[in-house]
């Protein structure tokens, strides 16, 4: 009370301090913020995250042929579509796109259940029949193509391990790949090992009937995140092996290979994406990917910081930079810091983007170049019946 | 009211941005030009036009309000209706397009093959610093601003600037100070964002991408507007009892934990109703729509409906009576130094507290889903 009375006298009250508490408080906090929170000292603050290194052991050599890199033809055609049926946002299974097409049904209007009817009978036996239904009842069936490669790994050993990595989109166009590269007579010898599905995107999973028709029984990886819908299409294909659901986080698959799954949301109500490293012995680690969604940057890094490798030697896949050919800045960010993972050898395609595989191949990036066969459009990468090796 | 609004909106893409200049100037604004380019579908030549629409509306968010509450329409404010308007509109606009010019030219240019190089900065000229040649980096400053406006007009009732009793200097230190506000904002943003999920990876995509993660510091910012704005405009601007800095402090903790509230909400629940997929930075996820909606729909309310059917409305000459009692400037108030230093300790000590916490924080499961 005394003292009250003081700085009453001094004129200055409780409620004076009170308030001056508060603006000397403001000061403090919003002038910490604005000095502080973006100066060099704030990376103190990061927490150090110790690399958990895993021995996924080594592998010889790794082949890969691109059996299809062309997911669809006609970005117009494409985009248009997706916009029809509302754009990216909406569930895939609701574009009424084939294979899933109904009877004369409307863009964005269908479903996987008013869809698959119309087929099932005719899964994987009949995929003429099954595709024949598509062409009378779809917007632009013509447009569908997909996405697959055959990865051929040579062990220390000698042997060999093949990898079919996704199945596609179209089956028509699917099974004319498979049998230009041969892929239909290893399915049906079983000398392919397993399928890995990266992802549930239509033009990687939807042709998965044109694996199963040769391989009914193959093993196949898909990430964890698929939809109902997608796990039913796994069973309804006529798929009678294993299915193996990989969870986020690395999963050593043989010697010198290994999956990564990436849990992350993607456009078109899809969820998760399964990527693959191959460490290679005297070269280093190989990056093969489906679309990388997740960023070759982040795929890099994920392998930087999980599995012990000499260096980042090589990539292969869809980068998923520019795959409708537009473009936005943060592109360019990656083409401008792609060059600190100093890669030796850069096999892209397919969603990378030919603007992208252009602007990389500006920056001096070691890309392979392409043949442009096939219906692939640009020998800027690596295109349909190319194969290279790391 | 809401209708003419609509109708102004309309003109203002269709006649001005995509007519005139999409027509007449630059190219991006009419995406039936940009379609002309080889390889740029309909889908993006709409994209990159409503891009720059945007940030054009991004900028007059920020500068439209900053000139009647922070420059208190100076020097035009002794001028008559409809001649007022239209000046500040002039000049807010004036200004607004060279900060268009200097901030979103330079990333439009760079979204065509090859690089726009003579026709804008290739790569712009904030890369070093802003880790991306991204725009973004200026979206998100622009609507720190913009928010820190409307905070001062709101809840924080034009202090601290209001305490300038000289005119001039009150007003240049309301619109250059809001701008240093939101500068410390902007980065104390940033700086929550790599300590809750680490440090920006340049290149990569999503949450570790550097350009989303500017962008992500401006949706932030949406999001404790929505409780500030609703405490003025339906509470009365509560609690108005105690000393100025006081009811201040109050209702910005509101805002602050309110604003963090709906964040949490809208990222673990929002994406069973707005059909969006959950997760934070993947494309079809970008929260100032749903958030700048709303806002909208509140402004509405309020201005045109008189907070109808909540509270009576409120007559035209009780409106005027209300604007006249405000007084851009108050005396001088009493303030304690050792209060003021006290506060300045305790207000450095809450701010390292708080990047301790973050860390801690963005590991919880319960918070980050």
């Amino acid at each position: 009370m005394d003292n009250e009375k003081k700085n009453e006298d001094k004129g200055m009250t409780r409620r004076d301090f009170a308030k001056s508490l508060v603006v000397g408080g403001a000061v403090g906090a919003i002038g910490m913020m604005g000095l502080y929170s973006y100066g060099p000292w704030r990376k103190k603050h990061f927490a150090k995250v110790e690399p958990k290194q895993i021995d996924i052991g080594e592998c010889k050599s790794i082949k890969i042929i691109n059996i299809s890199e062309t997911s669809w033809f006609d970005n117009k055609v494409l985009m248009g579509d997706i916009k029809g049926a509302g754009g990216l946002l909406v569930n895939q299974y609701e574009y009424n796109w084939p294979p899933f097409s109904d009877i004369k049904g409307k863009l964005g209007k269908g479903s996987y259940e008013t869809g698959i009817k119309h087929i099932k009978q005719y899964l994987p036996n009949n995929l003429e029949k099954a595709w024949q239904f598509q062409m009378e009842n779809e917007v632009h069936p013509e447009n569908a193509g997909g996405y697959a490669c055959l990865i051929d790994v040579e062990l220390l050993d000698g042997s060999h391990k093949k990898i079919l990595l996704d199945s596609g989109w179209a089956y028509n166009w699917m099974d004319e790949c498979f049998k230009r590269e041969g892929i239909d007579k290893m399915l049906m010898k079983k000398e392919i090992d397993f399928l890995v599905i990266s992802h549930e995107h239509f033009d990687h999973f939807w042709g998965l009937p044109v694996t199963i028709k040769y391989y009914p029984d193959i093993t196949i990886y898909v990430p964890e995140g698929f939809y109902p819908e997608g796990k039913q299409y796994l069973k309804d294909s006529g798929h009678r092996g294993k299915v193996i659901t990989t969870k986020p986080g690395l999963t050593p698959i043989f010697p010198g290979c290994a999956l990564f799954t990436f849990a992350i949301p993607i456009i078109c109500r899809v969820y998760g994406e399964e990527s693959l490293y191959f460490n290679v012995k005297d070269k280093g680690l190989v990056c093969v990917t489906g679309c990388c969604h997740q960023s070759i940057i982040q795929f890099a890094t994920t392998g930087r910081n999980t599995i012990k490798f000499k260096k980042l030697y090589g990539v292969y896949g869809g980068l998923h930079i520019s795959p409708f050919e537009d473009w936005d800045s943060k592109y360019d960010d990656l083409v401008i810091a792609f060059k600190n993972y100093d890669f030796e050898k850069v096999g892209c395609n397919h969603c990378t983007g030919i603007v992208t595989a252009k602007k990389f191949i500006e920056a001096g990036y070691p890309v392979v170049k392409g043949t442009a066969r096939f219906r692939s459009k640009d020998t800027a990468y690596l295109g349909n019946g190319d194969i290279i090796e790391f | 009211m809401t209708c003419v609004m609509t109708g102004v909106l309309l003109i203002l893409i269709k006649v001005f941005f995509e007519g005139i200049l999409g027509n007449f100037s630059m190219a991006y604004f009419n995406p039936a030009r940009s379609m002309k380019l080889p390889g740029i579908t309909e889908f993006f030549a709409v994209e990159y036009a409503s891009l720059a629409c945007l940030m054009f509306a991004a900028i007059a968010s920020w500068l439209s309000p900053s000139w009647p509450v922070a420059m208190e329409n100076a020097p035009w404010q002794n001028l008559k209706q409809p001649v007022l308007g239209w000046t500040v509109l002039i000049v807010t606009f004036f200004i607004g397009t060279i900060v268009y010019l200097c901030t979103m030219h330079p990333h439009m240019g760079i979204l065509y093959y090859p690089w726009q190089r003579f026709a804008s900065i290739a790569p712009p000229y904030w890369e070093k610093f802003a880790n991306t040649v991204s725009g973004n980096f200026h979206v998100s400053w622009i609507m720190c601003c913009t928010i820190t406006v409307w905070l001062y007009e709101t809840i924080w009732e034009r202090y601290p600037f209001k305490l300038i009793k000289h005119d001039t200097l009150r007003r240049l230190s309301a619109f250059f100070g809001i701008i240093a506000i939101a500068w410390c904002f902007f980065f104390f943003l940033h700086f929550a964002q790599e300590l809750w999920w680490g440090p920006a990876i340049r290149g990569t995509r999503m949450d570790f991408s550097p350009d989303w993660r500017w962008l992500h510091v401006g949706e932030t910012m949406v999001f404790f507007l929505i409780p500030a704005l609703f405490l003025t405009f339906y509470c009365n601007n509560w609690p108005t009892k105690y000393s100025a800095p006081v009811n201040w402090l109050i209702r910005t903790l509101i805002a602050i934990f309110g604003g963090m509230a709906i964040y949490w909400i809208y990222y673990n629940i929002g994406h069973l109703t707005l059909g969006t997929q959950k997760g934070y930075a993947q494309p079809e996820q970008f929260p100032m729509i749903p958030t700048i909606w709303l806002i909208n729909i509140m402004l509405i309310n309020h201005w045109f409906m008189d907070n109808w059917p909540g509270w009576r409305k409120v007559k035209p000459e009780e409106v005027a009576l209300i604007r006249k009692e405000k007084s851009p400037a108050v005396s001088v108030a009493k303030f304690a130094p050792a209060g003021i230093i006290v506060g300045i300790v305790i207000g450095i000590i809450i701010y390292f507290i708080a990047i301790w916490l973050f860390p801690i924080l963005g590991k919880l499961k319960w918070v980050y889903t």
